[in-house]
């Protein structure tokens, strides 16, 4: 028998172990997701956004009471001494029992998850609801991260330890107290700066939200919004379960049998427990009192009441697990530790305190501001938009922007809320940098922009439009109907500016016509030109999506095409469409007459002028669109009896048809420059 | 051959064991006995790899035990109080034996269990105190191993039962060169049983010899004499136990047999009776002249 490091065997044992709780677990989430399904009656039982899905709230009852149970019982048998001999006594070796016995834990875990989730998929998929799946699968997934370091702390805590009470003491401090402290430090530097958030404050992965079975309670009480859930998260909180296996291994390993049934294995051990368990509790007491003396704000006699249980939980601790009240005296001078521990955490954060509120405020220290201006727009941003938020990085020397900046952030400090259209401002010094977020005053704005806007780095960004990969981006043409920028008739009959897909490579041919077009235009126009994202005063848009932060937010960049400005863009762009269409003007007008007569289904029936400032002329959408084609047709061609294919830049008519999916389009040449000619078709309405 | 050397165990403050070596040989039985508290589950904790020792060494044929799940493989261990999961019959026990002992024989299980009669199928943890010695008897034998520890498995048997393990033990270390380790109470136990004795008491060996030189190392001798005796006339003679009841002295002696007889005869004694002693006595003897005495004789005088 060789020393392995994992052995079926044991694994098989493993699971035999915890067969009745993971088959306990797995029946409470199969009937409990059958009854909500078969109560709803509609097999609904994961709809995204509805906290009440019971399957979510399964999927939490399986991270945070069934993995600490299935791995209490698989490793129940340190905590008895018999067991704890017999299993040391066995022919594997510590490594080989400790890998098969956590990895049959995670098992039994994931079995309770996969009986669930797929109990709720089948449910789905019968009734036909799949909406929701994905974000199930998806939560299911970073459920189970937390399963695994909710498991790999259990296991870790039941290496050092030999009792239940002892155990599950210390898996809790362990999964909780480091990210509590942490959140209760930036929560008080938080205080201080008043407006920044807590995210950003701290050193990287300091956010709570990272571990997420820690996190997602933590937040509930802070009420911050946080990484928790993200996929960044399940990541850190899988590595941190890694981790925490590795350090349980290497505790199994050198765990003494004869610790079971002591709540831990030696004085030294049982001593850091209690102070560990009394430092946890105290802490709190201490940055609470912390923030009470420095923001004025608080009640020095919470703080007092939390010590008192702190030293409460201190000796009942040693109380519990040492069933001997003689123990008690012995405990008295660890309480001095923990008042230690404390002095230095308190004047610690007290440092900290001092050092974020004060960052920034003396304009003398500061070598440099950089200030990312926030979007007035949410989604759709311009190429000066862009052109800025690429400056955000630009380090600002202006020493009048860098006072009134510390001003500022002097004015905000202490300030609880975060305000609406806030800046982020990275302050620099010499040695050191931090981000706050900031509300600026519209004339120190219009000076940052001002000041930026001279910059070689700016008129850089600018000119440089940004690349596209048709393999990977996506790029859009978009034609404009209407006039009236934002106004609701647009933003509500989305069917009015379609988008029009000509095709990949051709429209990346065209971009490339309209980048070599608009770089020789004059700098004014060009400026005037990457300014405006309102659709409807050109002829078109183009839309890519792009990430000017590269934090993941992605925007819709519109850059402008149009009859006067870019012109060689836009007859290429009519070109395309027309010739992507395939259509003679013609065999539409045929297929609107028969449309129009037959019992086919049409969903959108849309006319347009292309032209600066003229708007959309008819459209009608879904089934009524049928009883209006052979009129249109009519109507079309009447009005512009010399309808041909556009072929440049002059007014054209864009017809749209929206059949059974298949969309029908041409742009057609008048031969009137008058819109009035084509009034009729408005009569149509 | 398993190999103790020079082993200490603390636990606290308190020194469970101290110095202790000594080795077994393979193929035989060795018995301990000792008092309660001696040290002999801690010991047999330490051989079979379930404890690290302080100080000192346990290796079998060589290599070191702790640790090594090869040199486990050759052993069972068999607890004063034996383990069983809860619920879980002979039937399920041995399943988890199977998928950790290589040698696990189910059919000799199966044979052994019918033997005992014990029902494989009830949870062990209802069984009686000796049934679960029992159980746990049979699940080591199905293990096959070459080295048996039985920590006072035999004390909590009844006569019959006790025999027929007795049987057993003696039957696989003839048949297959198996090694018995067994630790009692009783001497009685073990001296028809074990080819070799021990005694440790207060975590130290204070004796270790086959059973054959044992039983006659100490022996008991009454004497009358018509002048009165004068223990200073056997000075040089280890003279374990003296107790005088009128004009008769009784002794327990340690050492060669003739060699006392011949110096007591010389001083020209009313009688003289040399006799053996059994096991038991040998050890209760040896525990009493390490000062592990309950009652002293309230009826003895001049006693050493």
């Amino acid at each position: 028998m060789k020393n392995k490091i994992f052995d079926k065997g044991l694994y098989i044992e493993g699971l035999r172990r915890t067969g009745t709780v993971t088959a306990v677990f797995s029946a409470a989430g199969l009937l409990s997701v059958f009854f909500t399904a078969v109560l709803n009656g509609n097999g609904n039982t994961g709809v995204p956004g509805n906290g009440s899905a019971v399957i979510y709230w399964f999927l939490y009852v399986a991270m945070y009471l069934c993995t600490p149970v299935i791995t209490l019982v698989t490793f129940s048998f340190l905590n008895k001494r018999g067991a704890s001999d017999f299993w040391h006594s066995i022919p594997q070796s510590r490594t080989c029992l400790y890998v098969s016995f956590a990895s049959s834990a995670l098992t039994a875990t994931a079995a309770v998850y996969a009986a669930t989730v797929l109990m709720s998929a089948a449910a789905q998929l019968l009734s036909g609801k799949t909406a929701g799946m994905p974000e199930m699968l998806s939560l299911a997934a970073v459920c189970f991260c937390g399963s695994m370091l909710i498991c790999a702390v259990f296991t870790a805590a039941s290496s050092f330890t030999g009792t239940l009470l002892s155990c599950s003491a210390a898996s809790l401090m362990m999964l909780f107290v480091p990210r509590t402290v942490l959140n209760c430090v930036l929560w008080i530097i938080r205080e201080a700066i008043g407006s920044a958030a807590v995210g950003k404050v701290g050193f990287p992965l300091s956010d709570a939200g990272y571990n997420y079975p820690a996190g997602l309670i933590l937040n509930a009480v802070w009420f911050e919004e946080s990484e928790v859930g993200t996929w960044a998260s399940a990541i850190y909180t899988a590595v941190l379960a890694l981790i925490y296996f590795a350090a349980g291994l290497f505790l199994f390993r050198a765990r003494k049998s004869e610790t079971a049934g002591a709540a831990a294995p030696s004085k030294f051990m049982q001593a850091f427990m209690r102070i560990a368990l009394g430092c946890s509790v105290s802490f709190v007491a201490t940055l609470y009192l912390v923030k009470t003396v420095m923001t004025g704000n608080g009640s020095a006699a919470a703080s007092v009441v939390i010590y008192v249980v702190a030293a409460a939980v201190y000796f009942l601790y040693e109380l519990v697990t040492t069933k001997r009240a003689s123990t008690l005296g012995r405990a008295v001078p660890g309480l001095l530790i923990v008042v230690a521990l404390n002095l230095i955490l308190g004047f610690g954060a007290a440092a900290a305190y001092g050092y974020e509120a004060g960052f920034g405020t003396d304009p003398e220290k500061v070598a440099s501001v950089s200030v990312r201006i926030p979007y007035t727009w949410y989604d759709t941003v311009a190429m000066n938009d862009v052109a800025m938020e690429k400056m955000s990085e630009y380090e600002i020397t202006d020493r009048s922007i860098i006072g009134q900046i510390g001003k500022a952030i002097e004015e905000q400090r202490g300030k609880s809320s975060t305000p609406d259209g806030a800046s982020v401002v990275t302050v620099k010094t010499k040695t050191d940098k931090r981000q706050r977020l900031l509300a600026l005053s519209p004339s120190l704005v219009s000076e940052i922009r001002k000041y930026v806007k001279n910059t070689d780095e700016y008129t850089a960004a600018l000119s440089t439009l940004p690349p596209i990969d048709p393999s990977t981006d996506a790029l859009y043409f978009r034609v404009c109907n209407t006039d009236k920028p934002g106004g609701t008739e647009r933003v509500r009959k989305g069917d009015l500016s379609l988008r029009l897909q000509i095709g990949n490579e051709k429209l990346v041919e065209i971009y490339d016509i309209y980048k070599a077009e608009t770089a020789l235009l004059d700098k004014e126009v060009y400026a005037d030109l990457m300014a405006d994202r309102n659709c409807g005063r050109r002829g078109g848009v183009f839309t890519l999506e792009i990430e000017p932060s590269g934090a993941g937010r992605k925007v819709k960049l519109v850059l402008p095409v149009s009859a006067d400005i870019t012109p060689k863009t836009y007859k290429e762009l009519c070109a395309g469409l027309s010739g992507d269409s395939g259509i003679t003007p013609a065999g539409l007008i045929d297929s609107l007459r028969k449309a129009g007569q037959s019992d086919e289904r049409i969903d959108t029936l849309s006319v347009y002028l292309l032209d600066d400032g003229i708007t959309g002329l008819f459209s009608a959408p879904y089934n009524t669109g049928r009883a209006y084609a052979a009129s249109v047709a009519d109507a079309v061609t009447q009005a512009c009896p010399g309808l041909k294919l556009c072929d440049d830049g002059s007014p054209a008519v864009l017809i749209v048809m929206i059949s059974d999916n298949k969309k029908t389009y041409a742009i057609f040449k008048t031969n009137e420059t008058d819109a009035g000619k084509l009034t009729p078709l408005f009569t149509l309405r | 051959m398993i190999t103790v050397e020079n082993v200490t165990k603390r636990f606290g403050g308190v020194t469970a064991l101290s110095n202790v070596s000594f080795s077994i040989g393979q193929g035989c039985i060795y018995g301990m006995v000792g008092s309660n508290g001696a040290g002999k589950s801690t010991l047999l904790r330490i051989i079979n790899g379930v404890y690290r020792p302080d100080e000192g060494t346990v290796a079998l044929d060589g290599r070191g035990v702790y640790g090594d799940a090869e040199a486990r493989s050759r052993m069972f261990y068999v607890p004063d109080e034996p383990y069983f999961d809860t619920g879980r019959g002979i039937a399920a026990t041995a399943r988890t034996y199977a998928s950790v002992y290589p040698g696990f024989d189910l059919k000799l299980c199966t044979r052994l269990s019918s033997e005992f009669e014990l029902d494989t199928k009830k949870p062990v943890n209802t069984f009686s105190k000796g049934m679960k010695r029992q159980a746990a008897v049979v699940l080591a034998m199905a293990c096959r191993p070459d080295y048996y520890f039985f920590d006072e498995t035999l004390d909590g048997l009844d006569p019959v039962m006790r025999g027929h393990v007795r049987r057993l033990i003696a039957s696989d270390v003839s048949e297959r060169g198996a090694t018995a380790f067994i630790t009692s109470h009783s001497l009685r136990e073990l001296e028809d049983l074990c080819d070799q004795l021990a005694l440790l008491h207060k975590g130290g060996l204070v004796l270790e010899s086959d059973v054959s030189s044992l039983k006659t190392s100490m022996f008991k001798v009454q004497a009358a004499f018509p002048n009165g005796y004068d223990v200073r006339s056997l000075e040089g003679t280890d003279v374990v136990k003296f107790v005088k009841r009128g004009s008769v002295c009784n002794m327990i002696v340690k050492g060669d047999e003739n060699e006392v007889e011949a110096r007591i005869r010389a001083m020209n004694p009313l009688f003289v009776d040399i006799l053996p002693l059994n096991l038991d006595e040998v050890f209760t003897y040896e525990m009493e002249a390490l000062g592990y005495v309950f009652e002293k004789d309230p009826g003895g005088t001049n006693e050493k």
